[in-house]
């Protein structure tokens, strides 16, 4: 199974993907860094507390990555039944199971350590940032907070990486990239919203995790079809 | 007798549609397999379902002497296809793709790529990409990925699509000797019936989902007698001095000037001769064979060789 994980990689040529988390990170922390002087300008405060604001971050990167995701799923899945491709992988003699699975844990993997690693980098970075030009005074972080976020965020985004797989369904009903990515975008509006300042769905895990088990029959169910199915 | 593929009944029903129906074919090992059939007539669908890629909706295969199920995969080890369209993974470069195909056929002998495509006569393409590629090349390509593991069973579906007549006559030489040194059986698919002739240990013909003929070549050539073709203007008289002087049934008024004599043993001169002594002027006569492509044009309408 490993070494069909890495044959995706390779075929897949997914250096976009490393180079598309390294700008998306890149592009979070400073949106992060810049809500709290926007906040101060407009004399808001919705933000309040660390808590609040490693919720923010969280929701932020987890919704950019749900759609890494997608695109994930198009590039890997979709394109390989839209370009006929899937023609030239079933004609190996590898089980058809095997094949799709090695690309769902590969989507799955790299989701989960894109968003952990990214969200890891936002927090440091902006809590590092704000030590030396002090964006906010509403904000500490001591170690053992950092380390309760970061079993938090681990938890959070195992089940938003699954929840992340969802697209999988409305992508396969007619191989389509577009359908793969709007999806996703619901998925990022559920798990990633807030509705006003004291509400968020982002805090409740079981949005992430619910999707998740869909996700996980989703994804059961297009491995138990994948071998009846015609490619034409 | 061993059989690579035997097929019992096969069906397949797109949207109600029979596309391919009740087909019972029969591959002997070690040979060339020609499927002749115009375009449309079921023959990619057969090779698909033959690999898997289609489930058939009703019948059997039975592939290497072991009935294929819906989740069978370990006898495509045995096999190289190239079905419909060259495909490939066209970010990736011609040599990547072929080194893929071996990754995932777990066929770890790097010559056999340069083998391979030397087999084919493409050259200084490793690094390039197959988009950028004619598609007699990308048909080139496709036959290399195919071979390069040296399988027992090749499946090829209009492997000539788009070479030109060097490439058609080295493709040939290729298939033969694949044949006879490698031992491979072939099934090749074409609608181009000259080709077929050339290479063909057995043809199966098949129109409109149908295998209406399948038969060995010698067989076929056997029953294609000769014949002499007679052009007169006089055509009914001559008919009746073939009928009344010559004692010869076996002749075919084909149109207004052209009589055919099967199977005669009365030598083209005495034909000749006698009409001329009844007065019937002879514009020609000529002793011919029927070329297999008549024999096939009778069976099913078949587009004219396009090279």
């Amino acid at each position: 199974m490993f070494h069909l994980i890495k044959l995706e990689q390779q075929k897949n040529k997914l250096g976009w993907f490393v180079k598309g988390a390294i700008l998306a990170t890149i592009f979070i922390l400073v949106f992060s860094c810049l809500l709290p002087i926007m906040e101060r300008n407009d004399g808001q405060q919705g933000i309040n507390n660390t808590a609040d604001y490693l919720m923010f971050i969280g929701a932020f990167v987890r919704g950019v990555f749900i759609v890494f995701a997608a695109v994930l799923i198009a590039k890997i899945i979709i394109e390989e039944f839209k370009n006929r491709t899937i023609l030239v992988m079933f004609s190996y003699p590898i089980n058809r199971k095997k094949i799709l699975s090695a690309k769902l844990i590969l989507i799955f993997c790299m989701t989960f350590i894109a968003m952990t690693i990214s969200n890891i980098i936002v927090i440091i970075g902006f809590f590092g940032l704000n030590q030396i030009v002090h964006l906010t005074s509403v904000m500490n972080l001591t170690p053992a907070d950092f380390l309760a976020a970061i079993v938090k965020l681990i938890l959070f985004n195992l089940a938003t990486a699954g929840a992340a797989l969802v697209p999988l369904y409305f992508g396969m009903i007619k191989y389509s990239t577009p359908a793969t990515i709007v999806s996703s975008l619901l998925i990022v509006m559920v798990t990633s919203s807030s509705v006003g300042p004291n509400f968020s769905l982002a805090s409740i895990i079981y949005i992430p995790l619910g999707l998740a088990l869909i996700a996980f029959g989703i994804v059961a169910s297009a491995i138990r079809k994948i071998d009846r199915i015609d490619v034409n | 007798m061993s059989y690579v593929v035997q097929t019992s009944n096969l069906t397949k029903t797109f949207q109600g549609q029979d596309v391919v129906s009740n087909v019972t074919m029969n591959i002997r090992q070690g040979e060339i397999y020609g499927f002749l059939g115009p375009n449309g007539a079921g023959k990619s669908t057969i090779m698909k379902m033959l690999t898997n890629m289609i489930k058939p909706s009703h019948g059997e295969i039975t592939i290497f002497g072991k009935p294929l199920k819906h989740d069978s995969f370990n006898f495509l080890k045995r096999i190289g296809s190239m079905i419909e369209y060259p495909i490939f993974y066209e970010k990736m470069t011609a040599l990547e793709n072929l080194e893929l195909h071996c990754a995932y056929m777990g066929y770890h002998n790097k010559q056999a790529i340069r083998d391979a495509l030397d087999k084919v006569s493409l050259e200084n393409v490793e690094n390039k990409l197959p988009k950028n590629f004619s598609l007699g090349m990308r048909q080139r390509l496709c036959v290399a990925r195919a071979i390069i593991t040296k399988p027992e069973f090749l499946i090829l579906d209009e492997p000539i699509n788009g070479l030109d007549p060097a490439g058609i006559k080295a493709m040939r030489k290729l298939f033969k000797m694949l044949n006879k040194e490698y031992g491979m059986t072939i099934l090749i698919s074409s609608h181009i019936i000259g080709e077929i002739e050339q290479i063909a240990d057995t043809i199966g013909v098949i129109k409109n989902g149908k295998l209406i003929e399948e038969e060995s070549m010698d067989t076929i050539k056997a029953r294609n007698t000769e014949y002499i073709e007679l052009v007169t203007s006089h055509q009914k008289k001559a008919a009746m001095v073939l009928h009344d002087k010559l004692g010869i049934h076996n002749f075919k008024v084909v149109d207004d000037q052209i009589i055919r004599v099967y199977a005669t043993d009365v030598p083209q001169s005495t034909i000749s001769k006698t009409l001329i002594l009844e007065d019937i002027s002879i514009e020609s006569i000529d002793r011919k064979r029927t070329t297999l492509e008549e024999y096939f044009i009778k069976k099913v309408e078949l587009d004219q060789p396009g090279i």
